[in-house]
């Protein structure tokens, strides 16, 4: 401790102590005065994994068809991945599946120029109900009408696969026929795909 | 949950636990039904705790053939399921209900894993089978 006098005459430096010297350290001197913007409504595309590339085979690991081999096409807006079984081989139609809920195995498979440009998220949208029928019938009734797929979309399925199937070798419609398993000494964890 | 579906696939299986969707399922052009495992079988061994304490919020998964630290890298952040039989069926009919819950981190050294689940898992599924699906997959 210093003896006697109060010395005033700090320097700066002094004065503010370590945590004013950081402060004054980090403060910004900057011309531009930058608003952040909030975009709302813009999402970005999730990120594709690096390993899944058009024409290649997932496994499918949830929903009613997990286990089945897929061939991938592309992915939509949405993120999600456009898949389809090809449906003659598997009975996968096309369909929406997310990243998460699929593997994606090291074997590829030719599209052969299969068309599917067209198809989007809006493909997948539900039909929306007819507003104001809502009689007594309709209240009433026991039968919900059935859920058919139009005659377009399966004629656009088959047309879609066409390519697709022509350009697979036998063992190759086989493996996408058959499904993925793990059995009594397979584990994830050291396989593989 | 997308992935709600939980059960041995195929129409060979006399039981066919379906939680979230109706009975069995039988693919629409009949290819392959043969009971499709995708999911990793595993124990629910222990609460987390010591000598003297016992935290009921997490819970200690023995994953099959999973000994050591390394190999519970690839089951982080999996969902678990704990399934078990009820006497009321659902509105699908199905008497199964699940548990579902995640894979948080690894415990100690020998594969063991840490879970957590939406609610807590019951005392009496100790020592019983937990599901560990493959999903979120990142492979």
């Amino acid at each position: 401790m210093a003896q006697g006098t109060w010395n005033p005459t700090y320097t700066s430096q002094e004065a503010m102590g370590q945590a004013g010297q950081q402060r004054s350290k980090q403060k910004k001197i900057c011309n531009k005065k930058t608003v952040k913007v909030k975009k709302t409504g813009e999402k970005k595309t999730p990120k594709l994994r690096k390993n899944i590339q058009p024409g290649q085979v997932l496994i499918l690991l949830a929903s009613k068809f997990r286990g089945r081999r897929v061939v991938f096409l592309k992915q939509l807006e949405s993120g999600l991945l456009l898949v389809t079984g090809p449906y003659s081989l598997n009975g996968v139609p096309v369909k929406r599946v997310n990243q998460r809920y699929c593997i994606a195995t090291s074997t590829k498979v030719n599209l052969g120029g299969a068309d599917f440009k067209s198809i989007s998220d809006a493909y997948f949208a539900r039909e929306k109900a007819k507003k104001g029928a809502q009689t007594q019938e309709k209240f009433f009734a026991t039968e919900a009408p059935k859920k058919v797929l139009p005659q377009e979309k399966k004629d656009g399925q088959k047309k879609l696969d066409e390519p697709i199937v022509k350009g697979l070798a036998e063992d190759m419609k086989s493996y996408l026929k058959s499904r993925f398993s793990l059995s009594a000494r397979t584990f994830p964890h050291e396989m593989k795909f | 949950m997308p992935g709600g579906h939980v059960g041995y696939q195929g129409s060979s299986l006399k039981i066919n636990p379906s939680v979230r969707n109706k009975g069995t399922q039988i693919a629409p052009t009949g290819h392959g039904t043969d009971p499709v495992r995708l999911f990793v079988k595993g124990v629910f061994m222990a609460y987390k705790g010591g000598k003297k304490n016992q935290v009921n919020h997490t819970q200690l998964i023995k994953l099959q053939d999973v000994n050591s630290k390394e190999a519970t890298q690839f089951y982080l952040g999996k969902r678990l399921a704990y399934i078990y039989k009820a006497q009321k069926p659902n509105k699908e009919g199905s008497r199964f209900r699940v548990i579902w819950g995640k894979v948080t981190r690894s415990h100690g050294n020998s594969g063991v894993v840490r879970a957590k689940f939406k609610k807590n898992l019951p005392p009496k599924a100790l020592g019983k089978k937990v599901r560990c699906m493959l999903y979120p997959s990142s492979i």
